[in-house]
């Protein structure tokens, strides 16, 4: 394992877990959160999907992905479902940041991508469940 | 003789000091044992041949460290020309500043401290524009950022991708807040 493939493959995870967690929290959104996380479940599939392709380039192993995952905190309203999923996509904006410095060219330019994409739709959600501020200095940075 | 980087002997005040106690040895071991001291004595160090110190190249995020501080001018500009602009834009332009600092701080050399008025971006709105207005400016300016910071994050040795990334994702979210 490389350290590319090795965060590839923790990129690949996080997709896997949102898919799932949006389809637990899908049911507690209101109309337009109903809306928006259906957007975002279309974005992590299609890099769930990128990110199993550059590793099947890269002759790695593919994670599977769990049946299914503890969720961080208790869902209960459309409320909490909006924090989670503000929560996934920083988490999600995270691991595709760590691909950057071990990825070069296009792997590193679909890298960044994902992780912009995840970083906008946090956005989107912060907006939606009033938080401010909107946007961070350096999206997906620990601490 | 310009002193662009770590002390070297060529540095002409310290040079000066060392040549003339030097040169008055070099004339010493010259006259007891013959010119052809001089030669091998010289050739060690650029005493008698004062050549200027390379000039080291610029660093390759100058272009991006330019444009940044110009955008984070814009947004200073745009806010005091509409300060209701604050409540939505103030942490962007905060980001912006940040990231003038952060890219200044991993340049070698570092670039020159930019003055407020010389960084205005040009083809800026006057200070009577809209808040319509700036915004749109804004936006054009930060997708044109946006695209640069892309191109250098891509370009960039391992130890800077995550910084680029960094800004590129921040400019992103910023789109999204000036729709």
């Amino acid at each position: 394992m490389t350290v590319l493939t090795e965060r590839l493959g923790a990129a690949l995870a996080a997709e896997q877990a949102a898919i799932y967690t949006y389809g637990r929290i899908g049911v507690l959104l209101d109309a337009n959160g109903q809306k928006e996380a259906r957007t975002a479940d279309v974005a992590h599939r299609a890099r769930r999907d990128t990110a199993v392709t550059m590793l099947a380039e890269l002759d790695a192993d593919i994670p599977g992905g769990e049946a299914g995952y503890a969720l961080p905190f208790a869902v209960t309203d459309h409320a909490s479902a909006v924090k989670l999923a503000l929560h996934v996509e920083e988490g999600v904006a995270a691991t595709w940041r760590a691909v950057l410095p071990a990825a070069e060219g296009a792997t590193r330019r679909s890298a960044l991508a994902a992780y912009s994409a995840a970083a906008v739709q946090a956005t989107r959600w912060r907006r939606m469940a009033g938080i401010k501020p909107l946007t961070e200095t350096f999206p997906g940075r620990e601490g | 003789m310009r002193h662009t980087g770590p002390v070297r002997i060529s540095d002409s005040d310290h040079n000066r000091a060392v040549s003339s106690t030097r040169r008055s040895v070099l004339r010493a071991a010259g006259l007891a044992a013959g010119i052809g001291v001089l030669s091998p004595l010289a050739s060690g160090c650029d005493l008698l041949d004062q050549e200027p110190d390379p000039i080291p190249p610029p660093d390759p995020l100058t272009a991006l460290h330019s444009q940044t501080a110009a955008l984070a001018a814009s947004y200073d500009e745009s806010l005091l020309a509409q300060p209701s602009l604050a409540k939505t834009l103030g942490q962007v332009r905060d980001a912006h500043h940040a990231h003038v600092a952060a890219l200044a701080a991993i340049m070698s050399p570092p670039p020159p401290s930019v003055a407020p008025s010389a960084s205005a971006s040009a083809g800026a709105p006057p200070t009577s524009a809209s808040a319509k207005v700036l915004l749109a400016a804004l936006r054009t300016a930060e997708k044109e950022a946006h695209k640069a910071a892309v191109e250098a994050c891509v370009a960039a040795p391992a130890s800077r991708a995550q910084l680029l990334g960094e800004i590129v994702a921040a400019r992103a979210t910023h789109l999204e807040v000036l729709r």
